[in-house]
């Protein structure tokens, strides 16, 4: 019986992981689920609390806010590097790949001391600003919502780098050329030409970087300082400092629904291949 | 038709390439090339792929710079101006049409860029989609029209600013046998239209000699004969522009003389008669004759023509006419060609004659 | 034919961007070498003595040996479970592929703080 064996090969090559991922993250979830419904109490309480919590709401509103300022620098910065990286002569190109790909392999906590070793009262930029005479006081860079929103610009460019510059790569040389042929200028070519063809691939990017930016933990808690916190260390405080797990897994659900409402919404933009470039 | 597209206008520019290189690192990809370009002629740059033709547009629309040498445009010398300083009008191979752009936002791009008033843009625009039959179609993106139809598209772009140079590269490739005849018919008939002056690049021999008004022949980067399409194939002035252009038979001949405007020399044991077209070295050559202008009897032709004895091996039909493989005495092949409708069939193996006008014939160097 | 070499423009705001990638990175060798206990650029003198914290103390080598050992276990089990799926998918093209890696690539855009939790769930 070859479509018995067929179908038994099938399994075993596809059932370990769907199996894995459904016992160690569906099931969980669903018992995420769950508790915010049945803690302390049964029935709606988190989530009429979520609504109505003023520390909730300005949370949420916070992060909103950095997630998008910090897509909108992300996608400005990955295109410019991007472009240098698909279109740049042999030494840019290598270049741009050098300073995209080292970050990217570095672990997200050593970039965010990185950033604090930049920005603290007592770090780079202030002490060289200091010791020039420029600043008699330290500048407020780190601690606050700036520090923030640096360092997840810094972590996330090369997120949004691969599906820009996938988008880059496949447009088709003579179709630039055709227009340099009708008299169009650099700029305008750029304007009206390049960047509208690499459409897809810039929503792809702002798609990723803004759901990783949602739920961004440990950036947001080493840069901000616990003085901006974002929903995913509410999340994590709710839970693992005054326990209150019913307000966490409600944030925790809504924060997933959201996302899959996003991706759902804005699924043909969505190329899995591009996300590594 | 608009008063600016009447034929013979100003707008066509003519063009003199002198001493053209191109070199790609160690690599040649043109040599020494000059070339005169007319006003408002049909110009096809022929030869297979790597002969440097595409490259020598490139070098005529400024994508490419050339090596050495000068480019001048009416009088001008153009070499160091950029392609978007030119504007000719192209033609890409495979369209390179907008992918993002309407067919009527691809035709009005040229017109923007120079920043025509929206009238006029409508107004332009309109004419060409009218002129290469795109009504209907003016809403849609390129992806959804037939490879026809985005043919249609890059000409109406590419001629809608009323370029003096239209050029072309390998635009026919793409498309199926029928649509690449109506295609080629409708270029002609713009060309007829616009009087602009066509440069086209192709590698296809019987588009070059139906489409032009002359035809430059390019191999290994160099340009080995320019002139009228009747002039390269029937007076080809070497081998490989002679064999490139169409099927031809060579015939081996000993003891070439000269005398004025013919020459005569010896195949087997018959003496044949040919047009000079080359200057000779040795006394070696060889008579070259196109499968056409050759033709079968049962007893040999004598009055201007040449004829040698052969045996037919085989036949071919292709409908409106039929080719005939055959083999002399002294085993050089040949193949004949004719009309289907005015002969009867010959029988394989048989003894037959092979004939042509003397004034068909013609002498090329031997080996070369 | 390079018709869109990088401009002077891009090539600007590209190499701001290349440096702003690059500084935190260099930015950490520097204090890595501070004199002090906190935070802070050396100033006037390199010390070691974070360096020498690493050897001395015994925690900080097991947690980096800890660190390794589940590194490189759950990229073992991870790289077999996604090459066996891989494999699964190419080889068979099932029915509902799209939806099948849509769903294994979820934890990706699962915030990872939720994720926590999840495995929390006893």
């Amino acid at each position: 019986m070859i479509g018995k064996t067929i179908t038994s090969r099938k399994i075993l090559l596809l059932a370990p992981l769907l199996l894995f991922l459904g016992l160690a993250y569906v099931v969980p979830f669903l018992g995420v689920v769950r508790w915010s419904f049945t803690m302390p109490e049964v029935g709606l309480g988190q989530y009429r609390a979520l609504m109505t919590d003023p520390l909730v709401q300005s949370v949420f509103i916070r992060t909103l806010r950095i997630c998008l300022i910090v897509t909108a620098a992300v996608l400005v910065t990955a295109y410019a590097i991007a472009y240098v990286w698909v279109r740049g002569s042999s030494v840019q190109r290598m270049l741009a790949e050098f300073c995209i790909l080292v970050p990217f392999w570095i672990s997200v906590l050593t970039r965010a001391f990185g950033w604090l070793a930049m920005l603290s009262n007592r770090g780079l930029i202030n002490t060289w600003l200091q010791s020039a005479g420029v600043i008699s006081e330290p500048l407020a860079l780190a601690r606050n919502e700036l520090g923030v929103i640096i360092g997840m610009t810094h972590f996330l460019i090369p997120f949004a780098v691969f599906p820009i510059a996938s988008a880059m790569r496949s447009i088709d040389e003579r179709v630039l050329l055709a227009a340099r042929g009708m008299g169009a200028s650099r700029t305008r070519i750029f304007w009206t030409v390049f960047v509208p063809l690499t459409y897809g691939g810039l929503i792809g990017a702002a798609l990723i970087v803004f759901v990783f930016a949602l739920g961004f933990f440990v950036t947001p808690a080493i840069l901000g300082g616990g003085r901006s916190v974002m929903v995913a260390e509410l999340v994590y405080l709710r839970i693992f400092q005054s326990p209150d797990w019913g307000l966490g897994a409600a944030i925790s659900v809504v924060l997933v629904l959201f996302i899959g409402a996003l991706l759902a919404l804005m699924r043909r933009f969505i190329k899995p291949a591009h996300l590594i470039g | 038709m608009p008063q600016s597209m009447q034929p013979g206008d100003a707008k066509a520019a003519e063009i003199k390439a002198v001493s053209i290189g191109k070199t790609f690192g160690a690599f040649h990809a043109l040599k020494n090339l000059s070339l005169d370009i007319g006003r408002g002629e049909f110009l096809t740059l022929l030869g297979p792929s790597g002969s440097g033709k595409t490259t020598f547009l490139m070098i005529l629309a400024g994508f490419t710079a050339p090596t050495t040498g000068r480019l001048v445009m009416d009088g001008k010398d153009i070499t160091d101006v950029p392609a978007e300083d030119r504007s000719y009008g192209m033609v890409f191979q495979g369209y390179a049409l907008f992918p993002h752009l309407t067919v009527e936002q691809n035709i009005a791009f040229p017109l923007k860029v120079r920043g025509r008033s929206s009238a006029d843009v409508k107004r332009k625009v309109g004419e060409m989609v009218e002129r290469v039959g795109l009504i209907g179609h003016e809403k849609k993106l390129p992806a959804k029209l037939s490879g026809g139809q985005q043919q249609r598209v890059a000409l109406a772009r590419a001629l809608v600013f009323e370029p003096s140079v239209l050029l072309l590269d390998e635009p026919f490739s793409a498309l199926d046998k029928n649509l690449r005849e109506m295609m080629q018919q409708e270029v002609k008939r713009l060309h007829q239209e616009t009087g602009t002056t066509f440069v086209f690049v192709t590698h296809d021999q019987s588009e070059a000699l139906a489409l032009s008004s002359r035809v430059a022949i390019f191999n290994h980067g160099e340009l080995l004969q320019v002139g009228k399409p009747q002039d390269v194939y029937e007076r080809p002035s070497n081998r490989f522009v002679a064999e490139f252009l169409g099927e031809i038979n060579l015939l081996p001949l000993d003891t070439v003389e000269l005398n004025g405007e013919t020459a005569a020399g010896k195949f087997e044991d018959r003496t044949i008669v040919l047009n000079k077209s080359i200057t000779l070295a040795g006394k070696k050559a060889v008579a070259a004759v196109r499968p056409e202008h050759m033709f079968i009897s049962a007893s040999p032709q004598t009055s201007d023509c040449n004829a040698i004895t052969c045996r037919v091996e085989g036949a071919t039909y292709f409908g409106a006419s039929t080719k005939y493989h055959l083999r002399t005495r002294s085993g050089t092949s040949l193949a004949v060609s004719m009309p289907t409708a005015s002969t009867s069939p010959i029988a394989p193996q048989s003894d037959v004659w092979v004939s042509w006008p003397v004034h068909q014939g013609f002498l090329l160097p031997d080996g070369g | 034919m390079n018709s869109s070499r990088p401009g002077p423009v891009i090539l600007i705001v590209a190499t701001a961007v290349a440096l702003f990638l690059l500084m935190p990175l260099i930015a950490v060798i520097p204090v890595s070498f501070t004199p002090a206990r906190f935070l802070s650029m050396p100033s006037g003198t390199l010390s070691l003595r974070h360096y020498q914290a690493l050897i001395d103390n015994p925690a900080w080598g097991q947690s980096i040996l800890l660190s390794l050992r589940i590194g490189i276990l759950s990229s073992a089990i991870a790289t077999a479970l996604a090459t066996m799926f891989g494999l699964g998918i190419w080889m068979f093209q099932p029915r509902f592929s799209a939806l099948l890696i849509g769903f294994v690539l979820l934890p990706l855009v699962v915030p990872p703080v939720v994720s926590a939790m999840t495995l929390y769930f006893p």
